[in-house]
């Protein structure tokens, strides 16, 4: 194995992890860091489970070496909130109901943390989807999503 | 001795509740099998077949045994007890010795100390096969001159239902419509694909972590294959990143526990990627269904004659249980009194068909609604009310001929669908096309689904209640939470009966150490028979506390009343006339008694059984109606479902998020499975591989979808409660395509409605657009 | 190759990255948003001894508008095209492709480089850097040649690129203000979809209604390399584009192309869609030209 010393933050904290620079950052996370919020389900940028926020944007972190991020910034669904600390998009997706096995789930609320951290507007369902539209989910068909992420919007416009 | 709730003091059941596990879910905390991380863990991987059907002539593993980092490889050599698996009949092979029957077959196991090298070693494990003319097609398979896929023929079961005198029918009807529909083989596409742990505990024992639908029955598999008492084998099958019936039977449990033996105690991980999932996975059945269907001038059903052909492929699963329900519903719910229902579940080499969400209900349902609203369109009636003309009413006669005691919603649901705002408005909503070359139609359809095992199947739940300090209580019920949100259902329930605050529940699900064998998830079952059996522990626990307050009180037991989830002394007493259930749980803990009770509940059944057919009728019933609205594109064939409105019979809602989720959810399933999905196998090699060529909807194809449930209590129900998990994905699919046909003029029997299938069905007719 | 041997060099410029690639002496490959090259690694279809980490070159990632055209650096993203207002006016069908690859994951990552050297044949953003008459400036060690992406292309997933060359600007021509674009795009979906069919067109238009002065159409996904359709372009300029008349070149799409049957579509199919794409185009772009 080709072992390198790599160096970058996650979630406001500098990481050091020692691995081969080939590995995608999502397995880097899972096993290496124990962050196991990022989840793996095709592993080829088509469903948004493993999604990442890097440097200010959501990318698919199984998709990202490692290698890749030295010095980068990232954000994982860990970093946006905790049970007992939730994000109000948390709080808005158990309130519509919008996570039901839950395994998509991660990796939506960081798309939608990302593209409501980067507008300026309450969204419309349309413009949502569009946000959404690489995050496949199986069980919900979502709708609450959809309600969720506006309500978190709704709150975080009229009330700021 | 049962818990009676007054309807209107109804404090949890039927309102709109958080999901108990909701929290951690959000948060990513939660961890599924497939997280965790273990010290000294070793990885294994499973060598697939090269070939759709081939006889295995050599299998030498030397090579791959030797590679640096390879902890041990395994074949069917190295099967301690039964090679085989399976729900109803094991005829699949763990590991195959002689034949390989489809691209999933696995042929040898191997452990390594990465994943990398134990793929690797994979590569390295030669295999000698003698290639054989793979077996495509049922209707070929079933014919003399096939191969013999297995040593009892290619027909695995055939079910057959006759009624009345379908000749005599067909002679006298006014209209007859026969047409015959092709559906796909839809994947479940579970987000978390299949995987998890095995591993040796110092003891001896074997613990096997892997998400699945029935722990206690995949403890049985596993025992069969290493011929291992069970009671040595604990699974813990939850939480699941999604289930479907696609973990429903085995899928990695037995080879994780073969590994376990042979890796040194070192914990062993399995993970499929999304391609092996996609060919080692079960998947739904695809039929050809050819049905042909008689009226009256006045729209009165009066006879139908179905045959219907399910493909397997290499194995049963549960192929004969599909087929099974699939003619059961295959007359929808309605009376025909004349019917001829003739259904083949037949091997072939095309994958493994298994369990999926609506069971074999889905496949025919499509026929049945296409030919009524064939009929309906040659008498000119309202697609409405020929359905509500045909429909049974509780206590009335279904198409298999016998009595329907239970909860029947159906005419109430096309009642909601007739004076629904799309339906009424249908006009308006069809006038305005977002484009001029294209074009919107409307669809409504009706269906049914079975509720539980059906008859002559055991069909049974238990559920434990544990009392726990501070007054909370831990409710126990194997049944595993798919997603779909039973473990809230089930502390509804107990919150509704032992008078508490839902916060103080706490549920533990999928464990064959902390809870008792309570059957499958599967069946749209468990809110039923989970919440009948909490129903069922619930007054013991209710005894347990009153019979304990009263030994404090130091009073007759019957002096004792539970009100407000406190219990009171209703007679002066020395001391507080008044306890908490903390104050029971410290009692019973200084006193070391037990605190944990335990209920058990039978599923009722029909009165007799439907012929020889195994599972047939079932007892209770779940009924939805669909209306869509769609909007096809006459230049290219791509078809937009815009709006859907879903009306379910669930019996009483018990969680109206949790109802609202499942009915969202299956209208996207099933618009999934009507328009985009299918696993495409030529000559039995997969071409579909992951979701670049697996079609689902997403975000971006979501309509507006309302939900109207329609709460037709039925008594042996949780509070009046039936089941919801399937039949909220089923009528969509005709009434899309349905509405398909009011938009173009088209129909379209081949399944999925692809744009290129819209289109060319298009050109066929001349109507593409023109200007 | 293994994936765990695999080593990754990040160099700090261009003039380093084409130095490495000159010398190395093991095989590389470059990788940039990896939306691609990280599939392939995986699929064990192109694992090279060295990936090159070219995604953190910031001297490549630009949009601006220079004399002689919009200049864009090829790790420009998806979303940087995409969200550009000057592409959004100036080269429509560019930042409408953009916008229709992948989903919002795939776009962040995604670079226009990339999309233009695999070579796919369903790439969503070279038809439409057809119809804006692109050219790309392809360099190596030994010095830069400015080729026409028509020229670049020999097949699907070949180019005529060296082995140490890459490419370092694209120049693309914007729009006149005369000039509309668009990009329409077939997929098995909505979203997050492979084209099936996929055609961008250029309009120059004339003062009368509807009058065309000329045009340019490239279909994708309907040859083994994107390809203009010049029948069709010829007869943009015959006469009005009456609804007709679009159908008229809508049908002599038809003789253009000569798609394959895949899992996705039939040739079949394909080859009525090209038609029908470009019929559904070109009456989308007159209802843009008439709302202007």
């Amino acid at each position: 194995m080709n072992l390198k010393e790599i160096s970058f933050t996650v979630n406001g904290q500098s990481v050091c992890v020692f691995t081969y620079p080939a590995k995608p950052l999502l397995d880097v996370l899972r096993e290496e860091l124990n962050l196991t919020g990022s989840k793996e389900c095709c592993g080829k940028g088509e469903c948004g489970s493993c999604s990442v926020i890097l440097d200010g944007e959501v990318v698919c972190s199984c998709l990202v070496l490692v290698g890749q991020v030295e010095g980068k910034d990232i954000k994982t669904i860990e970093g946006i909130g905790d049970p007992d600390h939730l994000d109000p998009l948390q709080e808005a997706f158990l309130d519509c109901g919008a996570t039901q096995c839950g395994y998509c789930t991660p990796g939506i609320i960081v798309a939608a943390r990302a593209y409501l951290d980067r507008i300026q507007h309450i969204p419309t369902h349309e413009e949502i989807k569009d946000a959404l539209a690489g995050n496949l989910c199986r069980c919900t068909g979502y709708t609450k999503i959809i309600q969720a992420v506006k309500k978190a919007a709704e709150q975080q416009f009229i009330l700021r | 001795m049962s818990v009676q709730v007054e309807p209107k003091k109804l404090k949890w059941v039927g309102q709109r509740v958080r999901r108990k596990d909701g929290p951690e879910k959000v948060t990513g905390s939660l961890k599924y099998m497939t997280d965790y991380q273990f010290e000294n863990m070793v990885w294994g991987r499973v060598l697939r077949s090269r070939y759709p059907y081939a006889r295995i002539k050599r299998i030498d593993t030397s090579k791959a045994k030797a590679y640096p980092g390879v902890i041990c490889v395994l074949t069917h050599e190295d099967v301690p007890g039964f090679n085989g698996f399976g729900i109803v009949i094991p005829d699949q092979p763990v590991l195959c010795h002689d034949y390989v029957r489809c691209m999933g077959d696995a042929v040898a196991l191997v452990a390594a100390e990465t994943e990398e090298i134990a793929e690797e070693a994979l590569q390295l494990i030669e295999v000698d096969y003698e290639v054989l003319e793979p077996v495509t097609d049922p209707e070929e398979a079933i014919k003399d001159s096939a191969p013999k896929l297995h040593p009892s023929g290619n027909i695995h079961s055939r079910v057959h239902v006759k009624n009345g005198d379908v000749k005599k029918a067909f002679a006298e009807a006014d209209v007859i419509v026969e047409n015959t529909y092709y559906s796909p083989r839809q994947m479940h596409a579970f987000i978390e694909t299949e995987g998890g742990w095995g591993i040796l505990e110092e003891d001896g024992s074997l613990t096997i972590r892997c998400p699945g639908q029935y722990a206690f029955r995949d403890r049985l598999q596993i025992a069969r294959v290493l011929a291992w008492n069970p009671e040595r084998i604990r699974v813990i099958s939850n939480p699941i990143g999604g289930g479907f019936g696609g973990k429903d039977e085995i899928t990695v449990q037995i080879y994780l526990a073969l590994l376990a033996l042979h890796t040194g105690g070192r914990p062993v991980k399995i993970h499929y990627k999304r391609e092996e999932s996609v060919i080692a996975g079960i998947k739904r059945h695809p039929f050809k269904v050819t049905m042909k269907t008689a009226a009256k001038k006045d729209g009165t059903l009066v006879a139908n004659k179905v045959v219907a052909f399910g493909d397997t492929g290499a194995y049963a699963s549960l192929g004969g249980a599909v087929i099974s329900l699939a003619i059961e519903h295959s007359c929808g719910p309605y009376y025909i009194p004349n019917v001829d229902l003739e259904g083949y579940c037949v091997y072939t080499n095309n994958g493994i068909a298994g369990a999926f969400r609506g069971f074999g209900v889905n496949q025919v349902c499509l026929a049945i609604e296409q030919n009524i609203d064939m009929i309906a369109e040659k008498l000119g009636m309202d697609p409405i009310e020929i359905r509500k003309k045909n429909v049974y009413h509780q206590g009335g006669l279904s198409s298999m001929g016998h009595r329907v005691t239970t909860s029947v919603g159906t005419w109430k649901t096309l009642d909601a669908a007739e004076n629904c705002e799309l339906w009424k408005n249908r006009e308006k909503y069809k006038a305005n096309p977002s484009e001029p070359w294209k074009k919107r139609g409307i669809g409504v359809a009706t269906s049914f689904h079975g509720i539980g095992m059906g008859f002559g199947l055991p069909d049974y739940g238990a559920a434990t209640i544990e009392l726990l300090p501070g007054g909370r209580f831990l409710v126990g019920v194997c049944s595993e939470d798919i997603g779909q949100g039973n473990g809230t259902v089930f502390a509804i329930v107990a919150a509704e009966a032992l008078q508490c605050h839902i916060d103080d529940i706490d549920v533990i699900q999928g464990d064959t150490r902390r809870t008792i064998d309570s059957g499958t998830v599967s069946a749209s079952r468990s809110t039923y028979v989970g919440g009948n059996s909490v129903l069922a522990a619930a007054p013991f626990m209710i005894k347990l506390l009153k019979s304990t307050a009263a030994e404090i009180f130091k009073i007759d037991v019957d002096l004792v009343e539970l009100r407000d989830g406190k219990l009171w002394a209703k007679v002066p007493v020395e001391g507080k006339n008044v306890l908490t259930y903390a104050d029971i749980y410290q009692y019973l803990y200084e006193h070391r008694r037990e605190t944990k009770v335990e209920g058990h509940f039978m599923v009722p059944k029909a009165e007799k059984q439907i012929g020889n057919n195994v599972g047939m009728p079932h007892h209770v019933y779940g009924y939805q109606t669909h209306v869509v609205l769609v909007e096809v594109d006459t230049l290219t064939g791509e078809t937009e479902v815009l709006r859907v409105v879903s009306i379910p019979d669930c019996g009483k809602v018990i969680n109206l998020q949790g109802l609202e989720g499942q009915a969202e959810g299956g209208a996207v399933m099933g618009m999934g499975y009507t328009l985009y999905e299918d696993t495409i196998i030529e000559r039995g090699i997969f071409k579909t591989t992951n979701f670049t060529n697996y079609i689902l909807p997403t975000f971006k194809e979501t309509p507006i979808i309302e939900t109207i449930p329609i709460e037709e209590a039925e008594k042996t129900g949780p509070f009046g409660a039936k089941g919801i998990g399937e039949v909220v994905m089923i009528p969509i699919i005709a009434a899309i395509v349905q509405a398909i046909y009011d938009a173009t003029g088209v129909r379209i029997n081949h399944l999925p409605a692809t744009p290129e299938r819209v289109y060319k069905a298009m050109k066929e007719q001349g109507v593409i657009y023109r200007g | 190759m293994r994936v765990s041997e695999i080593e990754l060099v990040s160099p700090k410029s261009v003039i380093e990255c084409l130095s490495y690639m000159a010398e190395s002496d093991r095989t590389v490959r470059l990788i940039a948003g990896g939306t691609d090259a990280v599939v392939q690694m995986k699929e064990g279809k192109g694992r090279p001894e060295v990936w090159i980490n070219i995604k953190g070159l910031k001297e490549l990632r630009y949009i601006r508008e220079e004399a002689d055209g919009i200049h864009l650096g090829p790790l420009t993203t998806h979303t940087d095209i995409a969200r550009s207002n000057l592409l959004k006016s100036r080269a429509e069908a560019l930042a409408e492709a953009s916008w229709q690859v992948g989903a919002e994951q795939i776009r962040n990552m995604g670079t226009i480089g990339g999309n233009i050297v695999t070579a796919s044949p369903a790439g969503d953003t070279i038809p439409a850097l057809y119809v804006l008459d692109a050219e790309l400036e392809l360099q190596s060690l030994t010095g830069k040649r400015r080729i026409k992406i028509e020229d670049f292309f020999l097949g699907p997933r070949r180019t005529v690129l060296q082995k140490d060359e890459m490419i370092t600007d694209i120049i693309i021509q914007p729009q006149k203000p005369n000039e509309i674009s668009i990009f329409q795009k077939l997929g098995p979906r909505r979203a997050q979809a492979i084209s099936i069919v996929n055609v961008a067109v250029k309009l120059a238009m004339g003062t009368e209604p509807r009058q065309c002065l000329d045009g340019k159409i490239a279909f994708g996904s309907v040859a083994p390399t994107v390809i203009r359709a010049k029948k069709c372009e010829a007869m943009l300029k015959l006469g009005t584009l009456t609804d007709e008349m679009i159908r008229q070149i809508g049908k002599t799409a038809w003789k253009e192309v000569s798609p394959i049957s895949d899992i996705r579509a039939s040739a079949e199919y394909r080859r009525d869609m090209a038609g029908a794409l470009l019929e559904r185009g070109l009456y989308r772009l007159m209802k843009r030209w008439e709302s202007r």
